[in-house]
């Protein structure tokens, strides 16, 4: 069989290019989907992971602040512990590069009389010593900055200029990103830090003492105020962050492989029908059932396995188009760093490859055990025998029904506590929706009367070829509602989003820094910026944030400090949950939570949170509200400044908002900070503007979405083009008595494009359906579990009209090849057919 | 001692020269005891302690020992007050080696830390701390060297090579200064020359350990301290270092600069009589020829380890390495590495008295030394 194979297939290749090509794209686009999104999530954890090897080499342990620092005095008794080989004290700091501070440093401060795992490129003898910067050759191309140049970085409390007094090789030392910079931890602490305090201390542990010994022996020395934690607890911590992000991501890739399988069955399905008479000699040659069914499947293998190493290329390639719009949704959402790279492990490929073409051979194995179930005679006859489906229909959609009851019941009995429930329902509800397919076809053409070459035969003509147009209809429908469903829930989210924006964004003018555009590090606003803000024009009220990150119930999480003074509405923080006295309580001392915060932590009005002061002395102060927040998925909490004083001393403001009197422009304030405060590198937003931008990150969040969606259609409608050539073969004999009996070209052409649109009809009626249900999956239970935002469900009819516009075009795209080939049937083919 | 280690380029990158540092002076006040501790606005200075012991219990056990403290200056402006603790004048570099000269083991340990509050530091003359710091990553004891009135006493370990010292020392004979006035040239250039002042004999009590046994020990030490700004020049590649401690009373210093092509630079010596008397050996006075080698099989180095030693034209000394592979490698700066080990000294066969030798500026891949 194997040798047949091989002798036979220049000329099947020759005969049914076309469905070949569709079966390879089929199990290419489902592949290419998968890798993409794998090699993206793994770059992001990769580009983590390389930000702290870079500057130390292959370090065991990292000391960190449960605080927000760590002083440096904790460095010699970190290097006084058991089985510790090495200890590298990092100050790390994000600042921006001036004017435009478009370029962010993500700026590590190094004991440089150290021996470090940095290649230079160049460098120059600077009489100082070592008080200029080290950035990477490749950004210094960029910016067409020379060894030697003056550059200017902001941090928030002033400009520094700093001399380029090094470029690293970022290809020789695995730096994470081109963006990466070092300086002397000295004159970061005297520039950029605060005196004392670094950000961690990595630690290489002897080769001959165990690294879990190390990590116990230093945790217990250096007691409470630091965690000690693994390059790999680290990473799975990021990744733990990332995990709802990622798993959505692998979600829709998923889905991308299953409409994938299914195209494959359908082209499986095309090519057994034009070679019904091909197998039907084998079998009267002597060819077992078991050696036909193995011969089908091993072309699908080849064939899918081609469709591998496609979706293999594209895959990398759609990651390495698409890494950048992801990297900035991570730097935006979750303050990591930018993927500057994208790593390609070999795993992902297998994994990916494994998947592909075991969607490819189960799409294969339904078609190809159905021709092998008959005889040659049955096979060498011209009569089709394939239509149990139909008889089977009600059958399949009791049982899609009972699949979602069944879920259905699941989850409000027992599931509703599982984190990934979500995916559960989402993933049954996409299994129930082919097995209704038939059924709803069956009924909805089965009710058109068939007269002439009208569109109420081209619909009835679908009944009657169910099992192969349900396949085709089913996996649009699967991409349609995908389509639908997430784009749904983006514009419910948009739209809370946008309501949210309206109500918490209350101040007239926003003033941060440029790292603060960017994140949250060490931004802060000094006291003489701040006063020069009340000569301001039009300014009646001021409210100033300080903010700090530190451990909140044992994570990292940002706290904020504003006033919660009665002079500066209470809006800002839309209230959730609360009490009569939650304001007031939280000028007492207690704290108000963001919701996901609260449903991350399951903690709610009258619990208390643990929060990690500055020496890492853990306070536990009451929960006063829950409020509605966008901003972070991790959540936040809110207090007051005296009781941001009283847990972490005196901090500088972060972030300021303006409010202006009535009727002011805050275009004209603007414009005086921005003369009057020249020698500042702030950045000064509206209102209007900084919604703006939020809802800028939003869109730019959901960009690969979009992708991924764009591909699922994409193979769907490479289905609806298989589904036509099938029927156009199996009824070759119909449209040759057609053509014999005086029906024209056009007529056929029509007739098919007709098929093709009653196709995508249903499968969007179909798919919208389910897309709906989908949508309230995603906003009410996968989004809520995942990341704990409340969304109001909204429906964004524009979007969804044009994307029922573009499906039904896609459409009339895909049914033109088949629509032309049937045209082309003549009276003679008719012959053929009997002979 | 003369031009000791110091260290490396990665040092040197980090040394300004505005302000500009002090440079040795042939008319230099010395000031004892207060010229044990450091002299700041000096670029560079060291502490080099080493000496022959033995086992209290077993006299026949016998060991060799270097304790080093390498004051480098980074920055001359002393005064400046910044914000942070990292912005340090002073780096401190710290070599310990222990040889068991029984069974040839040479353990080597060495450390580098700014001179911070928090990681190390020098002191001021009366305290009786001159130098400190942490130790070397997985020990959690301090090095430190102190005056105890009259001799140093030495404290380091290494708790991951297993090596530790702690000894007490006392003078038992004065100060020797090296070169007129302690004026010690180290080339033609107008300021090639340190501050150089030698204690040779030094009686030593204490404890030390390695291969995993605490030995009480005894013996005697020598205590080299230079301090100075100059640098080798480009055509010296290192130096040979003898000490030799006779046993007719006489105690012999003895350096040589050497050219790339291993010729004589600079040489230098001096022998102090039993009865106190100084001579000045300039460099005609002295000879040196190595008649044994071995090659470092990590370094890939080349030392002497047996040489004929030829005083005045008219006596003439083998020394002779008692362990080959005394090569200490650092590890806390790249491509540092010298040899530095414990010597017999025979004439015609018979052991007339012991030493140390320095060998720097081996091997293709060394740094060029201070």
């Amino acid at each position: 069989m194997i040798r047949y194979l091989r002798l036979a297939a220049p000329s099947m290749l020759r005969h049914h290019a076309s469905l070949y090509i569709l079966a390879t794209a089929g199990a290419a686009l489902g592949v290419a989907a998968l890798v993409a999104i794998l090699l993206v999530n793994q770059s992001a954890l990769a580009a983590f992971t390389g930000s702290t090897e870079a500057v130390s080499g292959q370090t065991d342990l990292a000391v960190l602040p449960k605080g927000p620092t760590l002083d440096e005095t904790t460095l010699p008794t970190v290097l006084g512990s058991p089985g510790v080989a090495d200890a590298f004290p990092i100050l790390r700091r994000s600042v921006a590069v001036l004017p435009s501070a478009e370029v962010q440093l993500d700026v590590f401060g190094l004991d440089l009389f150290r021996p470090l795992p940095l290649t230079v490129v160049a460098d120059v003898d600077d009489a100082r010593g070592w008080q200029g910067i080290g950035v990477t050759k490749q950004l210094a191309d960029r910016q067409d900055w020379a060894l030697g140049d003056s550059i200017a970085l902001a941090s928030g409390r002033g400009v520094e200029y700093v001399t380029i007094q090094v470029l690293l090789d970022d290809a020789a030392a695995p730096l994470p990103s081109r963006f990466t910079a070092i300086m002397d931890i000295g004159e970061m602490q005297r520039r950029f830090g605060q005196p004392g305090a670094i950000t961690q201390i990595d630690v290489v542990v002897d080769s001959t003492s165990a690294v879990a010994s190390t990590q116990a022996a230093l945790a217990s020395r250096l007691a409470g105020g630091v965690s000690v934690e693994t390059p790999s607890g680290r990473a799975n911590d990021v990744a733990e962050l990332l995990r709802a992000f990622r798993l959505n991501l692998i979600a829709l890739s998923l889905v991308s492989i299953i409409v994938g399988a299914f195209l494959i069955y359908a082209a499986v399905r095309a090519s057994l029908a034009r070679r019904r008479k091909e197998f039907g000699v084998l079998r009267a040659l002597g060819a077992t059932r078991r050696q036909v069914l193995l011969l089908i499947l091993s072309e699908v293998a080849v064939l899918s396995g081609a469709g591998v190493a496609i979706g293999a290329v594209l895959g990398t390639l759609l990651a390495k188009a698409n890494v950048s719009t992801v990297s900035a949704t991570l730097s935006n959402l979750y303050l990591l760093n930018a993927i500057e790279r994208v790593d390609q492990p070999a795993w992902i490929y297998l994994v990916a490859g494994a998947t592909g073409l075991a969607a490819a051979l189960a799409g294969a194995l339904g078609p190809a055990a159905e021709l092998a179930r008959h005889g040659p005679r049955e096979l060498l006859s011209a009569v089709v025998v394939h239509e149990q489906l139909r008889s089977h229909s009600a059958r399949l959609a009791v049982l899609g029904l009972a699949i979602l009851v069944l879920i259905g019941g699941w989850y409000t009995t027992a599931g509703a506590d599982w984190q990934p429930a979500g995916f559960v329902l989402a993933f049954g509800l996409l299994a129930a929706l082919p097995l209704m397919t038939p059924f709803v076809i069956q009924r909805v053409t089965g009710a058109a009367r068939a007269r002439d070459f009208s569109i109420q035969y081209s619909a009835r003509s679908l009944g009657t070829k169910l099992q192969v147009t349900s396949i085709a209809v089913a996996a649009l429908a699967i991409a349609v509602a995908l389509l639908v469903g997430v784009t749904v829930m983006i514009g419910s989210f948009r739209r809370t989003l946008d309501v949210w924006l309206a109500t918490a964004v209350q101040a007239d003018v926003y003033i941060a820094t440029p790292a603060w555009a960017r994140s949250a590090s060490d931004p802060p606003i000094d006291d003489a910026m701040l006063a020069a803000l009340h000569a301001a024009p039009d300014i009646v009220a001021i409210d100033r944030l300080r903010a700090i990150r530190s451990s909140v119930e044992g994570r990292q999480t940002t706290i904020v400090a504003v006033d919660f003074s009665e002079e500066l509405p209470a809006s800002r923080f839309p209230l959730y949950a609360s009490t009569s006295t939650t304001f007031d309580d939280v000028r007492d001392g207690a704290a108000l939570i963001t919701e996901p915060l609260a449903r991350k932590r399951d903690r709610w009005v009258g619990d208390s949170i643990a929060i990690a002061t500055a020496g890492g002395r853990e306070t536990v102060l009451p929960i006063a509200g829950v409020y509605y927040d966008y901003s972070s998925e991790h959540g936040m909490v809110a207090i007051s400044p005296p009781t941001m004083q009283a847990l972490f001393g005196d901090l500088p403001v972060a972030n300021v908002g303006l409010y202006l009197a009535r009727n002011a422009d805050p275009e004209t304030t603007i414009q005086w900070l921005s003369t009057n405060l020249s020698d500042r590198p702030l950045v000064y937003r509206s209102q209007q503007r900084l919604r703006r931008d939020a809802l800028a990150i939003f869109d730019q969040t959901f960009a690969v979405t979009k992708i991924l969606q764009s591909l699922s259609l994409l193979i769907a409608a490479a289905g609806i083009t298989l589904t036509l050539l099938v029927i156009a073969r199996e009824r070759l004999g119909e449209l040759a008595l057609y053509r014999a009996l005086g029906a024209q070209r056009l007529q056929v052409f029509s007739l098919f494009m007709q098929k093709g649109l009653g196709m995508a009809g249903l499968a969007t009626v179909l798919g919208t359906v389910g897309g709906i249900a989908l949508a309230a999956i995603l906003v009410f239970i996968i989004n809520r579990a995942f990341f704990g935002w409340t969304i109001q469900l909204s429906w964004p009819y524009r979007a969804v009209a044009w994307q029922w516009a573009a499906i039904l075009g896609a459409a009339v795209l895909a049914s033109l090849y088949p629509a032309l080939i049937a045209s082309r049937a003549s009276g003679s083919a008719l012959r053929e057919e009997e002979a | 001692m003369t031009l000791r280690l110091l260290t490396a380029a990665v040092l040197l990158a980090v040394v300004p020269t505005d302000p500009p540092w002090r440079v040795a002076d042939p008319d230099y006040h010395w000031q004892f005891p207060r010229d044990h501790w450091s002299h700041e606005g000096f670029k560079t200075e060291w502490w080099y302690v080493t000496g022959r012991l033995h086992s209290i219990s077993d006299p026949s056990r016998s060991f060799g020992y270097q304790f080093t403290f390498f004051r480098v200056g980074v920055r001359a402006d002393t005064a400046r007050t910044v914000r942070s603790a990292w912005v340090t004048p002073n780096v401190i570099m710290g070599h310990l080696a222990i040889t068991d000269l029984a069974d040839g083991t040479h353990v080597f340990s060495d450390l580098l830390y700014r001179a911070t509050p928090f990681l190390g530091g020098y002191g001021s003359a009366g305290d009786s701390v001159i130098a400190w710091s942490v130790g070397p990553p997985g020990t959690d004891a301090r090095w430190t060297l102190k005056w105890n009135g009259n001799g140093f006493d030495v404290r380091a370990s290494d708790a991951r090579r297993g090596i530790a010292l702690d000894l007490h020392t006392q003078a038992t004979t004065p100060i020797l200064l090296q070169g007129r006035n302690g004026y010690s040239r180290k080339g033609s250039g107008a300021s090639a020359a340190s501050m150089y002042y030698s204690m040779p004999r030094l009686e030593t009590t204490g404890s030390l350990s390695i291969n995993g046994e605490d030995v009480a020990v005894r013996g005697s030490s020598w205590m080299d301290k230079e301090f100075g700004s100059n640098q080798l020049d480009s055509t010296q590649t290192g130096w040979d270092w003898f000490s030799l401690r006779l046993s007719d009373g006489r105690d012999v210093m003895l350096y040589q600069l050497r050219h790339r092509n291993g010729s004589r630079d600079t040489a230098f010596g001096s022998i102090r009589y039993a009865d106190g008397t100084v001579e000045h050996l300039a460099g005609a006075a002295w000879t040196v020829t190595a008649d044994e080698t071995w090659t470092s099989p990590d370094t890939d180095a080349t030392y002497p380890t047996r040489w004929t030693l030829t005083l005045g034209g008219r006596e003439s000394l083998e020394l002779r390495a008692i362990v080959p592979q005394s090569e200490n490698i650092a590890t806390r700066v790249r491509n540092l590495f010298y040899w530095e080990g414990a010597i017999d000294v025979t004439f015609d066969g018979v052991l007339v008295g012991e030493g140390y030798v320095e060998l720097t500026g081996y091997g293709s891949a060394s740094r060029p030394a201070i």
